[in-house]
């Protein structure tokens, strides 16, 4: 490859950090355009026909002819259906709830992942209060999800690496992100330390998302949190991402 | 520590009408659609419309989908799309082109100008830019290029030759 290759693959590599992240409002367009799969109406209209039929016939026979020592009729539901509703944000040290498809929060000390030969360029930091959880999102360019440690601490001072500074974050709860093979020289161009303003009629959580340390390939973060929550960790690719969502205190 | 759900679980989902999980695709993709269309149409509006009628044919086609990991063919759909779309936003341009007549303008603004990397790319015909794209930013060969764009080997050579002379002239980049 010539330099001038090099050069035209920096400057769309650089073209692409233009676009920091999906914008939520086109998200939102594209999911809510998404109209339902005929081909799933064609499959199940059969299917849903016939288990109404035989249910039907099913109950018929047996109002007709209870058995002996039967309980109450069919037609009165004896056991309550599972409930539909979401499950509410974890708020005890040791609750853990199911959160549809992205997973449940945990509340234990913290959490581990990555690909260990991967090594990644931090070029995106997102923070956002969202219904029920504070996110923030890790970008990476390179060769995958760097590995990663996310460990939980009381307090929110931290040492910053490679100084030994100490710092003070907003809040009472920490939470420090620890990135090897990973730095944000020369590709992380925003915030360093993103103070996040309350959000209007929730109990915020998150408070303080700060850059403390960026020296020979370790990269480090913390979170200043305002309470004792539950995370959860996913890891997203196309591009690299790890999210960590923080569950919202009840409130 | 949680890993995304398992592709071929969320594919299924969808399959089923699962906007749940239709979203976290979205989530997932979007953004790597939304930079193949801008850095192809060089348009943030027009990128966004690229990017939701792309994720929209998926969801339409997800019947017909082989293979566990959309991602290709996402890529392949986002710059078909783009330049689509961008033909029908510059038809005008688009006859220039056939014509022949921006090579002349052009050649005589890069005698007098030099422009920078990007103005230079802004510059190139729309399907030149798809295959820089495709070849230099998401490191495809020139055969994977080529199979993404429905157009032969020879022709997404041909476009990438054209489109690296055209760059180092609009920038005074000379051949050594």
């Amino acid at each position: 490859m010539t330099d001038f290759e090099r050069d035209l693959k920096l400057q769309l590599a650089k073209e692409a950090g233009r676009v920091p992240g999906m914008p939520h409002d086109l998200s939102s367009r594209i999911v809510a355009g998404a109209a339902p799969q005929p081909a799933t109406w064609l499959r199940a209209a059969p299917v849903a026909v016939a288990a109404l039929f035989v249910a039907a016939v099913g109950l018929a026979l047996l109002n007709a002819h209870p058995p002996r020592n039967a309980g109450p009729s069919l037609g009165a539901a004896s056991s309550p259906s599972p409930s539909l509703e979401p499950s509410p944000a974890p708020t005890g040290p040791a609750a853990s709830a199911p959160a549809g498809l992205l997973g449940p929060f945990v509340c234990g000390p913290g959490a581990q992942g990555g690909t260990t030969s991967a090594t990644g360029n931090l070029t995106a930091v997102r923070v956002a209060h969202q219904a029920g959880f504070d996110r923030v999102t890790f970008e990476f360019a390179g060769t995958g999800l760097p590995p990663y440690s996310v460990a939980r601490q009381a307090g929110t001072g931290f040492t910053e690496d490679a100084s030994g500074r100490a710092v003070s974050l907003r809040g009472d709860q920490g939470m420090k992100i620890t990135f090897h093979g990973a730095s944000g020289q020369g590709t992380y161009n925003g915030s360093t330390d993103i103070i996040l303003p309350p959000a209007l009629g929730a109990a915020d959580t998150l408070a303080e998302v700060r850059q403390i340390g960026d020296f020979e390939r370790v990269l480090s973060w913390a979170a200043g949190m305002n309470s004792p929550t539950c995370t959860r960790v996913v890891e997203l690719a196309s591009p690299s991402r790890l999210v960590i969502d923080v569950a919202k205190a009840a409130g | 520590m949680l890993m995304e759900p398992a592709m071929d679980n969320l594919l299924e989902r969808c399959r089923s009408g699962d906007r749940e999980a239709f979203a976290l695709l979205v989530d997932r993709y979007g953004l790597m659609v939304l930079r193949t269309a801008r850095m192809i149409v060089r348009d943030p509006d027009l990128a966004e419309d690229v990017c939701q009628e792309t994720l929209l044919k998926f969801w339409r086609h997800l019947s017909s989908l082989r293979g566990a990991d959309p991602g290709p063919w996402l890529n392949r759909m986002a710059a078909n799309e783009a330049i689509s779309a961008w033909r029908r936003r510059h038809r005008l341009d688009t006859l220039r082109e056939r014509l022949g007549m921006d090579r002349a303008e052009s050649s005589a603004v890069s005698t007098e100008a030099r422009l920078d990397l990007g103005r230079a790319i802004d510059r190139l015909k729309v399907e030149e830019r798809a295959v820089v794209v495709l070849h230099y930013h998401q490191d495809l060969s020139v055969e994977d290029t080529a199979r993404a764009l429905g157009v032969p080997v020879d022709t997404a050579k041909s476009r990438l030759k054209t489109a690296l002379r055209r760059l180092r002239e609009l920038t005074g980049n000379e051949e050594n």
